[in-house]
């Protein structure tokens, strides 16, 4: 079997802690973050998660030698919008920062950037980001060492929406909600038509809030009193009506900015016809 | 969780999605006219949130014509709305 593994002549060191030579007086800090009183530790966070607290903690070399330690918490709103806080600093080194968000549940709900900034008011200057990153479960946000991750990188979340229901005759209309950005992975509702005798044919169409980017409908008629359920999502081909379903051609990773919207248009919709509510599969980015 | 009707376009939903995040409303266009443009209604409520303002915090686009409570008869409106509104007032007095 195994041998007793063979040790260079030499390799081991003679005494524990003899080789390294510290130097005890006017050591450098190992990071490049030294910060005077006129600098602030700017914490933003832009969330989406209810009822979560982030907490940031520092972790400073003053210049009697001493180390100090703060912590901070913060009750984002979430409603994906800035959240922020200015911390005043004192001189020194900053040695660490770490970001920690609790309960962890949902994954790429919440985007953290700890910055310095000099000034304060309209004449805030950013002198050095810090960490940047999504809070997410099992992980933390971290200087030095840590990431410094834009908004739009990664793979976002999956969000799962129920639209409104329309009135009775009204359109569908999901609006893309401000501070996002949302690839389309699947959507699907159904249309009823009402005794009124007509042919409807439902379009979709996607608008930047005002000019149609994208529009598509489909050859078959809803005759009346019937029910049609329509579906389509991401890079989805356009197919005949089978037993009551149709599903719809959409592009490929179409990406949609706040304010645009994704809804229904409809030739000949009566009076009388229901939508339901849509539900959607929506893959979301932060966008602040 | 709570259900609301727009006054405007009638449409009924949730301002809470099944995981927690908040739903904002907003009304649909009116049919396309004779030239085929779908206008907005003149009422068109959009919670959606609106610019920043300098250092204070955005409130939503529009209220349009309001909402009517289907579900929790003592709410007014969306409870996020309610929150941000009293951040907002909160923002203004310290100004």
């Amino acid at each position: 079997m195994g041998s007793t593994p063979q040790v260079p002549e030499g390799a081991l060191p003679t005494a524990a802690g003899a080789l390294l030579k510290l130097q005890p007086h006017g050591a450098t800090p190992p990071v490049n973050a030294y910060v005077t009183q006129t600098q602030f530790l700017q914490i933003l966070v832009f969330n989406a998660i209810a009822n979560l607290t982030v907490t940031v903690y520092l972790q400073m070399l003053l210049p009697d030698g001493s180390i100090s330690q703060n912590a901070w918490n913060l009750t984002p709103s979430t409603t994906r919008s800035q959240n922020g806080l200015n911390v005043p600093l004192a001189e020194g080194f900053i040695l660490e920062v770490s970001v920690l968000s609790t309960p962890q549940q949902a994954l790429n709900r919440t985007f953290c950037k700890i910055s310095i900034i000099s000034g304060s008011g309209g004449g805030i200057n950013n002198s050095q980001v810090l960490c940047a990153g999504y809070l997410n479960k099992g992980t933390a946000l971290s200087y030095p060492n840590g990431p410094l991750i834009s908004m739009s990188d990664g793979a976002g979340a999956v969000v799962d929406v129920t639209g409104t229901t329309p009135g009775a005759g009204a359109e569908i209309s999901e609006t893309v909600p401000t501070g996002v950005i949302w690839t389309l992975k699947a959507f699907s509702f159904t249309l009823t038509a009402s005794a009124a005798v007509a042919n409807r044919f439902p379009n979709i169409t996607v608008d930047d809030g005002a000019n149609i980017v994208f529009a598509t409908g489909q050859g078959s008629a809803l005759a009346a009193s019937g029910t049609f359920r329509f579906s389509f999502g991401d890079n989805t081909q356009a197919v005949g009506v089978f037993n009551n379903f149709v599903v719809l051609g959409f592009p490929s990773a179409l990406r949609l900015m706040p304010g645009y919207r994704i809804r229904t248009s409809t030739t000949n919709l009566q009076a009388g016809d229901q939508y339901s509510a849509p539900q959607y599969l929506m893959q979301e980015w932060l966008f602040g | 969780m709570p259900i609301f009707r727009c006054n405007a376009c009638k449409g009924t939903y949730s301002d809470t999605l099944r995981d927690g995040t908040v739903y904002m409303h907003a009304c649909p266009p009116l049919p396309p006219d004779e030239r085929g443009i779908e206008p907005e209604r003149e009422n068109k409520r959009d919670e959606t949130i609106g610019t920043a303002r300098g250092n204070l915090t955005p409130g939503i686009r529009s209220e349009g014509a309001g909402v009517t409570p289907v579900s929790h008869k003592q709410l007014s409106e969306p409870a996020w709305i309610t929150r941000l509104k009293k951040q907002i007032a909160k923002e203004e007095e310290e100004q």
